[in-house]
């Protein structure tokens, strides 16, 4: 008897416990914040749109974190000081209210490019601040929701977009340069590891490898990819292993990984001519008058000790080389100018005072055309890469102490003072800005 | 909670004591490989073998299904093609895999493809857990596996067809050939394997076209061809002494098995690699109650062909072994070996001054019993390598009856073993980033055991639980150095553990059963690293689960026999970063049945059915393995 009752309370219990719940589902409305800002990484005075994405509700409330607010659905704002500002949106529908946050930073930006583990995580993007030298690691997946699916090479600003050159899934991608949002896939068909690009108008000119180059010197070729439709149009095969790209006087150069010479390619008519080189190359940088700088490089499979610098005369194509001993060979950004250009600085290996062989940074003064007699940096262990901050002509060495595991931001003076160590992503390879 | 579910689960699968009527003595099985026992001179080394049923349930599959199906070792793997052994925590290239007296580990990369070792080739698989460098050699810091093959010394003819067809079109077609007349013997052991392997699985690759993951998808790209066979020509001259002979030519063929985001987005593109194996080892052996002696001699050809390109990365090597043991009465032994090996390594990235590198290893093993009691082992290893030094190798074993019965025994197991591993050729040689003036990885191996063996009429099994403590210096890694990648003596790794292991077997009227469990939890963990990133340290080691176990039952009625295992791999981190591969169950069952057509013919008819629970899964982050799957097998014995 005592039991039965027991079972009778429970299940009136049960029921009220239903109804209740019934009753609040029917009177609750469910409400849900979300939104998207435009960038998540603006200039000062620059205005930011914000998208109202948020489900259910009637009233918003916008909190922008500079002390300004607005109730507008999806309002904009313009920050007028630099800084890190969390965007608060309260939505509201008759009391029930919920809430989302995000950060925006305001300043002037660095992207750094972490190459990511082959087979394990693939490319992370940090954002550099270049006013404060802090760092936002996860950039791409804190935009997009989600990770890269491979392993970038370089990355490439042009027409409001970044394209990022990228290995193991083999492809194409590209970015909104303001929102850094990612909308579509990427370019696969035509494109077998890709290493640099660069553009002309509405074709974007990318160097393949094809496969295993090191097996196959003639796999490689210059996809052009038609940036109109954003597919691969054509092919012009360059045997040789291109690597760093430039276009100048009409023509684009193409720095060999394995043969002693630089291709040029006439773009009236993809002619290809060549530019014998003491050694093999692999970047370019390009002066105010047009002319180039190259990296020419001792390897393992095209030995030379005539490595150093070139310098490419593009209407003569005749080529000046400066010798430098030890200039990396590493598949990475090697070069950086300063914001003058008064200053190249070059990524090398070299003897330091107990005579280990250690990463370093050398300086090429671009007025007396020869090298300055100290590195600015000597002894970085697993030195992957240079940049420079282009406001502050900070120098920035991208270190990759394994392939899988954290790196480091190493932000050094031009004179070579050490100013901060930052942990980045697997192995940083180098630094892009959007203009 | 599914966590504690498992462990629950496998508390209670533990074997539990019966009441029963005590008929037969306890036997302990020993280890054999090839007419040698590996146990005998490494008292309280845990050494394994695959029992009979288990090894039989697997003749379709490969090293690395049956180590995850029956043993607590993890491998890191692909689909089929591709996999590695990490076993008490230790790098692939620290577990030798012995066939004959050649360690079939590649002399460039200093390890095993192991879903590429073929058990329809063998009779038997054993294992050795912990450091085995002081019989084995170079590379035995984490154990040793030994494919073991039985001399049946068959007058006549016995002959062995099988035919296997599976999902993913997969197929086996093998055969066993044994002829001789009682002293001469001939022995064809054939198999020719291929799987399309197209099988589904969910890509979570984002597809940035629809704003969400790719979703269902097929793996492509990614068949299997293999094929082998090993030749024996054995001799027996008398019951006291033989000769044999057995050449393995292997060669495996498969398609390199993209990741996801490659399969979704460039689902044509194609990666081939082909690896040719010759592995020919003869030896004649003498036995006498007190002198036994073996002399051995091998070839092994290993190649490695990528996308079919000209590139050669090939190695020879001739290999010799001269062994002698005296026993100076039942209780105490000696054994002498002398072991020879010169290596020619044709590597495209190798410097050309490299022709070839001398090996020579001299041991002494000495075993001592006491009171039928204690046996007590003694072993000594000093290697000399061309132009490297190694340390000297010493062990000490000893194992302990302590309390024994008709029915049970309980025995106490000790050992303390170091080990070592010259680096590879690739480590030394490849250019760029080899380095010859690194120095080779040392390990010592400490372990406890107990172990309780019971038979009765009815019932029999045995509980075993070892605990061991593994320190390996000089841990060589490829790290971003000073001159671009290279080889560098960086860490010192610690691995400790606890396995527990039981089985037991027991009838019930015309029924018999089977069942145990193997789990292991081991913490690996880097102690030191040198070069400056301490990021990891302290941390489980990548691609080593901590817990890991595996459960099984099979019964038996006259002709039928079903069984059921499952699996439990706990997360492993896949890099120094905090990512992970999530923890994953695996239920697989078996049957079969057999008839017996007359007395000499002999048909069998078998079924595996494989992830039952249809789990997405990896072994290797973003590389998928398949869901649900079955294999059919049909065998025809004559004799």
């Amino acid at each position: 008897m005592k039991s039965n009752l027991l079972s009778c309370l429970f299940a009136l219990m049960a029921l009220a416990l239903v109804f209740t719940s019934c009753e609040d589902d029917e009177t609750k409305p469910i409400v849900k914040a979300q939104f998207e800002a435009s960038s998540y990484a603006v200039s000062v005075d620059e205005t930011v749109k914000f998208t109202n994405y948020s489900t259910g509700s009637t009233a918003y409330e916008w909190y922008f974190g500079d002390g300004e607010l607005s109730t507008e659905e999806s309002p904009e704002h313009t920050y007028q000081n630099g800084g890190k500002y969390t965007v608060k949106l309260i939505v509201d529908n008759s009391g029930v209210k919920d809430s989302t946050e995000k950060v925006v930073t305001v300043s002037e930006f660095g992207y750094v490019i972490n190459y990511g583990g082959y087979s394990g995580e693939k490319t992370t993007i940090s954002l550099y601040d270049k006013i404060t030298d802090e760092l936002t690691n996860g950039y791409f997946t804190y935009v997009n929701g989600t990770h890269m699916v491979s392993n970038v090479q370089y990355a490439y600003n042009y027409n409001d977009k970044v394209y990022f050159m990228s290995n193991n899934l083999d492809q194409v991608n590209f970015v909104d340069a303001k929102s850094f949002k990612q909308t579509s896939n990427g370019i696969t068909e035509g494109i077998i590891k890709p290493r640099y690009c660069v553009a002309d108008g509405d074709v974007l000119y990318v160097s393949c490898w094809g496969g295993d180059i090191w097996t196959d010197t003639n796999l490689s070729y210059i996809a052009k990819i038609d940036l109109t439709t954003n597919t691969v149009t054509g092919k012009i095969d360059l045997p040789g292993g291109p690597e760093g790209l430039a276009i100048a006087n009409g023509k684009l150069y193409a720095a060999l990984n394995y043969e002693n010479r630089i291709a040029v390619i006439d773009l009236s008519n993809e002619a290809i001519s060549y530019i014998t080189t003491p050694a093999v190359s692999s970047y370019f940088l390009k002066d105010s008058d047009d002319n180039l700088y190259v990296s020419l490089v001792s390897t393992y499979s095209n030995f030379s000790d005539k490595d150093g610098l070139g310098y490419i005369n593009t209407i003569t194509d005749e080529i000046t080389t400066y010798e430098l001993s030890g200039v990396s060979s590493s598949y990475v950004n090697i070069l950086a100018a300063d914001k003058t250009f008064s200053k190249l600085y070059v990524m090398t290996s070299a003897y330091d005072a107990n005579w280990n062989l250690s990463g370093a940074i050398a300086v090429f003064d671009v007025a007396s055309k020869t090298f300055e007699t100290n590195n600015i940096v000597d002894g970085l262990s697993g030195l992957n890469g240079i940049a420079v901050n282009s406001i502050t002509d900070n120098v920035y060495g991208f270190i990759s102490p394994g392939a899988t595991q954290a790196g480091r931001i190493n932000v050094y003076t031009s004179e070579g003072s050490l100013v901060k160590e930052l942990s980045c992503g697997i192995s940083p390879i180098m630094m892009f800005d959007i203009n | 909670m599914r966590c504690k579910l498992l462990i629950i689960f496998l508390v209670l699968s533990l074997p539990v004591w019966a009441d029963g009527e005590v008929h037969d003595s306890v036997k302990v099985e020993e280890v054999v490989v090839t007419g040698h026992s590996i146990s005998r001179f490494q008292a309280g080394s845990k050494i394994e073998k695959v029992s009979k049923d288990k090894f039989l349930s697997m003749q379709d599959g490969n090293l690395e299904q049956l180590l995850l199906r029956y043993t607590p070792i993890s491998v890191k793997g692909m689909a089929g093609s591709f996999s590695t052994i990490r076993l008490r925590g230790t790098s692939p290239d620290h577990t030798s895999i012995n066939f004959g007296g050649i360690n079939i580990n590649s002399l460039t990369l200093g390890h095993s493809n192991v879903s590429n070792v073929p058990m329809y080739l063998f009779d038997e698989i054993g294992l050795q857990y912990g450091s085995a460098s002081v019989v084995n050699g170079s590379g035995s810091i984490g154990g040793a596996i030994h494919l073991g093959m039985q001399n049946y010394w068959v007058d006549g003819l016995k002959a062995e067809v099988r035919v296997a067809n599976g999902s993913f079109g997969e197929q086996l077609y093998g055969t066993k050939l044994f002829y001789g007349n009682g002293k001469w013997e001939g022995v064809t052991r054939a198999y020719i394997y291929s799987k399309t392997n197209n099988f589904k699985f969910y890509n979570t690759t984002h597809d940035f076209n629809k704003g969400e993951a790719f979703g269902e998808d097929i793996q492509r790209n990614a068949a299997i061809d293999n094929k082998g066979v090993i030749q024996e020509f054995n001799h027996r001259f008398n019951s006291n002494s033989a000769l044999t002979v057995k050449a393995w030519f292997e060669n495996d063929w498969h398609e390199i098995q993209q990741n996801m985001q490659t399969n979704a987005f460039q689902p044509s593109l194609s990666e081939t690699l082909e690896d040719e194996h010759v592995r020919i080892w003869s030896e004649y052996s003498y036995k006498q109650q007190k002198l036994s002696y073996q002399v051995g001699a091998g070839y092994v050809y290993d190649n490695s062909i990528h996308n079919k390109t000209v590139d050669n990365i090939a190695t020879q090597r001739i290999t010799g072994r001269a062994e002698g043991e005296y026993k100076f009465d039942a209780n105490k032994g000696l054994k002498a070996g002398l072991s020879l090996k010169s290596i020619y390594p044709d590597v495209y990235a190798y410097d050309s001054g490299l022709n070839n590198e001398n090996w020579t290893d001299i041991y002494l093993s000495y075993f001592h019993s006491l009171f039928n009691k204690l046996t007590i082992t003694l072993n000594i290893r000093q290697a000399f390598v061309t132009n490297f030094t190694v340390p000297l190798t010493p062990a000490m074993g000893l194992s302990y009856n302590a309390i024994s019965g008709d029915s049970y025994v309980w025995s106490f197991t000790g050992n303390i073993a170091s080990s070592y591993r010259v680096p590879t050729f690739n480590d030394r040689y490849w250019v760029p980033g080899g380095n010859p003036d690194l120095k080779p990885e040392d390990g010592i191996n400490y372990e406890l055991g107990t172990k309780i063996s019971y038979c009765t009429e009815r019932l029999s099994g045995h509980v075993k639980l070892n605990a061991f403590y593994l320190d390996v210096d000089n841990w060589l890694q490829w790290v971003n150095g000073d001159n671009g990648w290279e080889a560098q003596n960086i860490q010192r790794v610690l691995s400790r553990g606890i396995e527990l292991s039981s089985d037991l077997n027991w009838v019930m009227g015309q029924y018999t059963f089977n069942t145990g469990l193997n789990y292991t939890y081991n913490p690996v963990v880097r102690k030191e690293s040198t070069d400056g990133q301490q990021v990891a340290v302290g941390r489980q080691l990548e691609y080593v689960p901590l817990h890991r176990g595996v459960l099984y039952l099979n019964g038996q009625h006259r002709k039928i026999s079903a069984g059921i295992d499952a699996s439990y791999t706990h997360k492993q981190y896949i890099s120094l970063q905090e990512s992970t591969i999530p923890e994953v169950v695996l239920v697989n069952a078996q049957v079969g049945y057999q008839f017996h057509l007359d007395t000499d013919n002999l048909l069998r008819i078998s079924g595996s059915f494989n992830n039952l629970m249809n789990k997405d899964y990896q072994s290797s982050y973003g590389y998928p393995m398949p869901r649900a799957n079955y294999r059919i097998s049909i065998t025809y014995n004559f004799k």
